[in-house]
């Protein structure tokens, strides 16, 4: 298949930003700055940021950056462990 | 942050905190500030507890310090878990007062039980203990006073087994095999190849392989002659 062949398949379907396999790319997603300040005493914002089993959410759906997640990551094992938040579940 | 056994700060919450402070000043930490952080539930029990105390301290030390002050709150039996990070800047929150803290809110029936159970098992051990050594002893001794005797009564049939220990004999074998090897060859495998390059392979002993080195005629008709007069 040709070059000019793929442009003009492309630009019959109405090429989508953001659509079905660009979602989760570097373009679609979203980026968020921590609220508060990520700490493990904060317990009532870390707690947003685990899910229902107890884990911790990933970059995905928390939109933190490397830096923040890592803060984040440790600020909820540092809670987990003064037991302060469960390991698993709900505590 | 410091998490605290209930049991302890029922007893006095100055005098825990005053404990905490001391084992810092100790290392020659400076404690800036040492506040109540809030009595809870724990998400999980530790050592049966189900409530805890948690203290939060600032304190200002060398990194030399550290680890001894981690170790030293490790080994207090009051502190449950403790955590050392790094804090860039003191909070303001940490000079205000501490705000009362009333021990007799702790309820009794929440404290984690008394550890009868481990004062029972160390009953249990020291009874065991004696026991478990007597028999002990009296099989060392029966194999002691046995030992000998089964040597004496086994000495005549059978020195060889029992009169050289193992290592010596795992020592000494590989060098009198080379022994053997660069002294036996010229009179050893001329007469007979096959059953005298066999035999002092198995079982070389040192003493044997100085004796062959002086005697090396016929090394197969002194095993024969020592077994018969054993027998």
């Amino acid at each position: 298949m040709s070059e000019s062949t793929m442009q003009g398949d492309l630009g019959s379907m109405r090429p989508r930003r953001g659509g079905k396999f660009v979602r989760f790319g570097a373009r679609g997603r979203k980026r968020c700055e921590p609220e508060e300040p990520l700490d493990y005493k904060n317990l009532g914002y870390l707690g947003k940021f685990v899910s229902a089993q107890g884990k911790i959410q990933s970059r995905k759906r928390t939109g933190f950056s490397g830096q923040n997640q890592r803060k984040l990551a440790l600020a909820i094992k540092n809670a987990r462990f003064l037991a302060l938040m469960p390991y698993v579940g709900r505590g | 942050m410091v998490l605290l056994d209930n049991r302890e700060v029922k007893k006095g919450w100055s005098q825990v905190k005053d404990a905490v402070a001391a084992m810092l000043a100790k290392h020659g930490a400076k404690v800036i500030s040492s506040k109540l952080w809030g009595e809870r539930r724990l998400c999980y029990p530790i050592r049966r507890n189900t409530r805890g105390t948690y203290l939060l301290v600032y304190f200002d030390s060398s990194t030399g310090a550290v680890n001894p002050i981690r170790r030293e709150l490790e080994l207090a039996e009051f502190v449950l878990r403790h955590l050392v990070t790094v804090c860039e800047e003191v909070p303001s929150v940490a000079h205000e007062p501490e705000v009362a803290f009333d021990v007799s809110t702790i309820k009794e029936e929440e404290l984690a039980p008394l550890p009868v159970v481990e004062r029972e098992e160390v009953e249990v051990g020291e009874d065991v203990e004696p026991e478990a050594k007597a028999p002990a002893e009296a099989g060392s001794e029966a194999a002691a006073e046995g030992a000998p005797a089964a040597g004496e009564e086994k000495a005549g049939k059978r020195p060889r087994a029992e009169k050289p220990p193992r290592g010596e004999t795992i020592d000494k074998a590989p060098k009198a095999e080379k022994g053997e090897r660069g002294e036996m060859p010229p009179k050893a495998e001329k007469p007979e190849k096959g059953e005298k390059a066999g035999k002092p392979a198995r079982a070389e002993k040192p003493e044997k392989a100085a004796e062959k080195a002086d005697k090396p005629e016929r090394p197969a008709g002194d095993k024969k002659a020592r077994k018969k007069e054993k027998e």
